[in-house]
């Protein structure tokens, strides 16, 4: 197997040798033209900026576990998005050339080689290089300089108007959940107003008071006035005035808040204090302190709620506490918010701050002329080889006995070598010498002598 | 000195008594016209490597006799006629050196035919171009045989020049005249083979004829010359015009081949 492929391979080799004048003609007008190439090539410069670029957006950040979109993109890609749009470009391109009045074909193709030699090379951390390669060393400062310039000036515009998107968006979701907490503030009053303060453990005592209806009956057996709607004191009034005054502050400040800050010491006051007007009027009409079953009495001070009630009032409780919890989340980005637009606002710097700028490049880049080199020899080589073997193939020619057999069905039946005689050692040299001739009668009997000669 | 007589000198023994000797013999046997011992054909052939090439010659002569040997019905297997495609395959040089290889036989003497009337590259080369030839003996009714066969500076090989060339030349080729000189050359000497060296086939139409009267075909092809369409083409036109052909009829010779595709492989250089 291995032979035939060796001996096919062989064939091959012979066919191209077959053309090689051809081959070595094409290789070398390939080569030629390569080696011209390479050395008339003019230099490539470079000239780089760099970037900074922030990954947390405003737009971002407030949108942070609320969309569902990626906004973890990389860098360069941001970039290259932002910066090498056409209209960047097209600004670069008339810039470059401010005197020049381009149609639109030539301003198309300006950009398009504009976007061809810019490469953006991310530098990690946030750092991204903006690089460009051109002839004129000065033309590739200047490209990188305009680049950098269209870029930041867009750039804080960009930032400002992402800014306000997301204090708008803020403001949308804070106000959403503003009306949410009122709503549920308002519902947690109701059940308060109607049922008054329940305390934690009232809560669990009438949970179970339906399954210890023993425990009850001592109270019946003293005969406790008839169940009435509850009389609310000053103080659970109060508690409830300050718990809805907080919720309002806390719709529009954070925790730190002063005014929150002062709503909840007032609160707690407050619930302090109706706690121990509950236990002053508990604690009124018996002189002293009541026996362990009357102490219950004083729970049932008001009617003990209904278990469906409290549960009720148990999961408002608890959504309460986390659209409050959101809540403070917007609240502290929307002034995170406002904080990056006054400091962006100050110093105009945006998401994207300029850490190099361009200098002129003064050693170029390129072409890497060795490598060209040899890249051109190799293809020209290639070239003359395909070209001799694809004239050999047009022609078909045959260059074996195996291939000829194959393709007549009829034998070979010898072949005769072609070896010139200066690989050889002349078997006679000096036997003859044509200057000076022998007889023409001893010619006759000689192996060696053309008669024609004479003749 | 010439390649030919290089060539020659490697593939003959170089003893002047024994040539001299061996001419002799060749005076008696062939009826050549007297005193034509004074016009020695001279045949150049291309510098070779010469121990190479004449084993491969060899090569190629056994075949053909092996062939002679099996012998078969209709032609005669001593006739042989070399002939290609396409100008300029090699074809004289195949007939100059199968005639040296032949001559080496015992018992066997070579003739060669300068058929080919576009070059008469034989005869030129032999320098007999202004003798008469096969052209002017299918003409003449008058000639003999005699008339037409010279004798080579090499014992043991004849030639028959192709003579001065004629308008009809290809008609004179296919005439029965022809058949009638091969069998009158067979007739002479039985240990005689007669080599034809023709023009190519696709260069004109008496190699047909010609290839009616041989008994086996030697058809040559140049190792990156020759193109595989035109030998198709050629051997379809003497299949059509001198067929049946079959292996044991016709043959191929591939020529200026590599030392690696030759079948001597470690031939000596001398």
């Amino acid at each position: 197997m291995i032979g035939q492929i060796l001996d096919r391979l062989t064939d091959e080799v012979r066919r191209i040798w077959c053309y090689r004048w051809l081959v070595a003609a094409v290789t070398a007008t390939l080569t030629a033209a390569a080696v011209a190439f390479t050395f008339i090539a003019p230099n490539i410069y470079e000239a780089w900026g760099q970037l900074y670029v922030s990954r947390q957006t405003p737009l971002s950040a407030a949108a942070e576990s609320v969309s569902l979109a990626d906004l973890r993109s990389s860098n360069t890609y941001v970039v290259q998005k932002t910066l090498l749009n056409d209209d960047n470009l097209e600004a670069v391109a008339r810039a470059l050339e401010p005197r020049r009045r381009f149609t639109k074909l030539e301003l198309a193709s300006a950009t398009i080689g504009l976007k061809k030699g810019v490469h953006l090379v991310d530098g990690g951390d946030g750092f991204v290089e903006i690089r460009y390669t051109d002839t004129d060393s000065h033309r590739a400062q200047a490209v990188v300089q305009l680049i950098l310039n269209q870029f930041m000036s867009g750039s804080y515009e960009r930032s400002q108007q992402d800014l306000r998107l997301a204090g708008a968006f803020l403001d949308q979701q804070i106000s959403f959940y503003g009306d949410l907490i009122s709503q549920s503030q308002a519902k947690i009053a109701t059940i308060r107003g109607r049922w008054g303060v329940i305390a934690p453990d009232a809560g669990a005592d009438a949970a179970i008071a339906p399954a210890q209806p023993q425990e009850r009956a001592p109270a019946e057996v003293i005969q406790l006035p008839p169940p009435s709607p509850p009389a609310r004191s000053e103080a659970a009034e109060r508690v409830s005035q300050l718990d809805t005054r907080l919720a309002s502050l806390l719709a529009v400040d954070t925790e730190q808040h002063p005014d929150v800050v002062a709503a909840r010491r007032q609160l707690e006051e407050a619930r302090a204090q109706s706690k121990t007007e509950v236990a002053e009027i508990v604690a009124g009409p018996l002189a002293k302190p009541p026996p362990a079953p009357l102490r219950r009495l004083k729970v049932r001070r008001h009617p003990a709620p209904p278990p469906e009630a409290a549960a009720e009032l148990a999961e408002l409780q608890r959504k309460d506490e986390l659209l409050r919890a959101s809540h403070q989340q917007l609240v502290a980005k929307r002034a995170a918010a406002q904080m990056s637009q006054a400091v962006s606002g100050a110093d105009r710097a945006g998401k994207f701050l300029v850490t190099r700028e361009p200098a002129r490049p003064t050693v170029p880049v390129g072409p890497n002329r060795k490598l060209y080199l040899g890249v051109g020899i190799l293809a020209a080589l290639g070239g003359g080889l395909g070209a001799g073997y694809l004239r050999a193939l047009m022609r078909g020619i045959m260059v074996s006995p195996r291939e000829i057999e194959e393709v007549f069905q009829l034998p070979v039946i010898g072949t005769v070598s072609l070896e010139r005689a200066w690989r050889t050692r002349p078997p006679f040299s000096g036997a003859f010498d044509s200057a000076h001739p022998p007889p023409r009668r001893q010619r006759r009997l000689h192996v060696n002598v053309p008669v024609g000669k004479a003749s | 000195m010439s390649g030919f007589s290089q060539f020659l000198a490697a593939v003959a023994p170089n003893d002047r008594n024994e040539v001299v000797d061996t001419e002799e013999v060749q005076v008696q046997r062939f009826c050549t016209r007297e005193g034509e011992l004074e016009r020695i054909g001279a045949v150049d052939a291309p510098r070779h490597d010469e121990a190479r090439t004449r084993q491969e010659f060899r090569v190629l002569k056994r075949h053909l006799i092996a062939r002679i040997r099996a012998g078969g019905r209709g032609l005669d297997r001593r006739v042989i006629l070399v002939t290609s495609a396409s100008p300029g395959e090699g074809k004289t040089t195949v007939t100059l050196g199968l005639a040296m290889s032949f001559m080496l036989e015992r018992d066997c003497r070579a003739v060669l035919i300068d058929a080919d009337l576009r070059t008469s590259e034989l005869t030129h080369r032999m320098k007999l171009s202004r003798e008469l030839g096969l052209l002017d003996y299918l003409d003449d009714e008058g000639l003999d045989l005699a008339d037409v066969l010279y004798r080579t500076s090499t014992p043991g090989i004849y030639a028959v020049p192709a003579g001065q060339p004629r308008v009809t030349a290809p008609e004179l080729l296919s005439s029965p005249r022809m058949g009638h000189f091969l069998h009158e050359l067979r007739l002479s000497d039985e240990q005689r083979i007669a080599i034809m060296d023709s023009s190519s086939v696709l260069s004109c139409s008496e190699t047909v004829a010609l290839a009616g009267h041989a008994g086996q075909i030697l058809f040559v092809t140049a190792k990156g010359e020759t193109r595989r369409q035109e030998v198709d083409e050629g051997m379809g036109i003497l299949h059509r015009g001198a067929g049946p052909l079959d292996e044991t009829r016709i043959a191929l010779v591939l020529n200026k081949a590599d030392r690696g595709q030759s079948p001597v492989r470690y031939a000596a250089r001398r």
